[in-house]
């Protein structure tokens, strides 16, 4: 038997019908509201789907450079440039100032610094980089630790770190520091996520840096700087161009024994490639600052921490963005789609077809938030979205139900 | 006799506009292959390089940055017919595979000082 079947007539179905749609958009308002306050506390039971469909988004429909961007080179210290060390960490400051100068030679635009300076090595050489940071005449941006995870590592002594920009004439409250932290936000009904998809937000903390590495870079370039907000979604490039060059410049260097000169690290061919460019110093290894970003969901790739920094200040030149709805945007549209839901399970029975419903739907929800992403930058919500249509077709197709059951049913 | 040197003189001019469009390749890093660092190849180079080979080169003019990873035969350009839209998904070593399955080493380093 059908809904309008069981319906009673006359005025009293008009009181009823209009009684339905009171209860829809009370449903729909207590959907809206809670269903986004649960995104916003972390607290969605499934946020595997959405965060699937998240990361899918980014890994087909993330920018694709041309060719490889002019503005932007990475050079890579790698285990083939250390393997005549005696050790690998920390990196050889000798080699280092040797490749610091080998970047001031070849007239980099400005040189970012993705190591870590926690601690002394051998006196002379720590000598040797900072005499190179100090006397090269392209700015040099350092990347460092600050005191914003001493909750979660114990103290930590920053000391030397702060001598040893001080040495190399680069004050740790300038403009030419800048923290070197992405952002994983913790849920809490699951582990947490370890995919870094966020700049790290502003810290408050006294003594902690105000700017991000890549922030920093950008600003020092003197290239345009277009901010992305506190704790924003970073929009990233796929890593091979239309060309299939790679979208960021990646070098490797090699060395041949301990002491490599300045045109042994670069030669001086490939320091063209160089010129005019931010180039960002940072490690690639296997085994440490490798990360997984959302298009690892495609190939499983973990990308070494200077790669993101790299994305990261693209994206601050290119003055992309990703948005998320704001809260009272979310609110509205599960709130809309929970009431349509709720009008379609109770008058048009929906529910007989759930399945087909259902899967539809999530197609239906998958391809616009595809879409919405790809031409607008914006990142639809689809878990939030979708439990408020499956909620409002249940709880509609048995609100004729419930109704029938209420004291003043058919009384009027 | 005119119209010889004109034929002569446009022949030059086009094998000089051929020479100066034709593409290089400078080699910024091979592993896996003897390549030397900081040499310049012309664009029709075969690549042979092996499994586990690595081998990193940027195009001229431009400056393209091209990353090939074994096994993999051929010039750069039929890499870049291989690795540039769908079928860069169903091509192995493109920069779209590669990751897989991986060993985290379970080693630790800190800044933690003891108080």
């Amino acid at each position: 038997m059908s809904s309008s079947d069981s319906s009673p007539r006359g005025p009293s179905r008009v009181r009823v019908s209009i009684l339905t749609l009171l209860v829809a958009l009370a449903f729909a308002a207590l959907a809206g509201t809670s269903l986004t306050w649960l995104g916003y506390q972390g607290l969605m039971i499934f946020q595997a789907p959405d965060k699937f469909a998240y990361d899918w988004r980014h890994a087909l429909l993330s920018k694709r450079e041309p060719t490889s961007r002019s503005d932007l080179a990475l050079v890579m210290v790698a285990d083939e440039t250390l393997w005549a060390y005696p050790f690998q960490q920390p990196i050889n400051r000798r080699l280092l100032a040797s490749l610091v100068r080998a970047l001031d030679q070849a007239g980099a635009k400005a040189i970012g610094i993705d190591l870590i300076f926690d601690r002394p090595t051998n006196p002379e050489h720590d000598q040797e980089l900072i005499n190179a940071i100090k006397s090269a005449r392209t700015p040099i941006v350092m990347g460092a630790l600050d005191y914003r995870d001493e909750e979660n590592t114990g103290k930590i002594d920053l000391t030397f770190q702060r001598g040893f920009f001080e040495a190399a004439g680069v004050r740790i409250d300038g403009d030419r520091v800048g923290h070197v932290y992405f952002y994983n936000k913790k849920s809490r009904l699951d582990n947490l996520d370890q995919t870094v998809r966020f700049v790290a937000p502003k810290s408050n903390k006294t003594g902690d840096l105000r700017n991000s590495f890549a922030e920093a870079l950008v600003a020092t370039s003197g290239l345009p700087l277009h901010p992305i907000g506190e704790g924003g979604n970073i929009a990233w490039l796929q890593r091979t161009a239309a060309d299939g060059s790679l979208a960021i410049s990646e070098m490797i260097i090699p060395t041949q024994h301990r002491n490599p000169t300045p045109d042994e690290i670069l030669p001086a061919s490939l320091r063209r490639s160089l010129k005019d460019r931010i180039v960002i110093v940072g490690g690639i290894f296997p085994d440490r600052d490798r990360h997984l970003i959302p298009p690892s969901i495609a190939d499983g790739r973990r990308v070494p921490g200077v790669w993101i920094h790299a994305n990261i200040a693209a994206q601050l030149i290119d003055g992309r963005k990703l948005e998320k709805l704001s809260y009272y945007q979310e609110v509205l549209i599960v709130a809309l789609v929970a009431f349509i839901a709720f009008v379609a399970g109770r008058y048009y029975r929906v529910k007989k077809y759930e399945v087909l419903v259902y899967v539809g739907g999530a197609v239906l929800l998958a391809l616009i938030g595809m879409w919405l992403f790809w031409a607008r930058g914006i990142i639809l919500p689809s878990d939030t979205i979708f439990f408020a249509g499956l909620a409002g077709i249940t709880i509609g197709h048995y609100s004729g139900w419930i109704a029938r059951r209420l004291p003043f049913h058919g009384t009027a | 006799m005119r119209s010889a040197a004109w034929v002569a003189g446009l022949s030059v001019a086009l094998l000089t506009v051929a020479a100066t469009a034709r593409a290089e390749i400078e080699v910024v890093a091979a592993k896996g292959v003897t390549l030397e660092r900081g040499s310049k190849l012309p664009d029709d180079t075969v690549l042979d390089i092996p499994k586990g080979g690595d081998v990193r080169l940027l195009k001229q003019p431009g400056d393209a940055a091209y990353a090939i990873t074994g096994p993999f035969k051929g010039t750069l350009q039929d890499y870049i017919d291989r690795c540039t839209g769908w079928r860069a998904w169903f091509s192995s070593g493109c920069g779209t595979a590669g990751g897989g399955d991986n060993l985290p080493v379970g080693g630790t380093r800190g800044l933690t000082k003891p108080e």
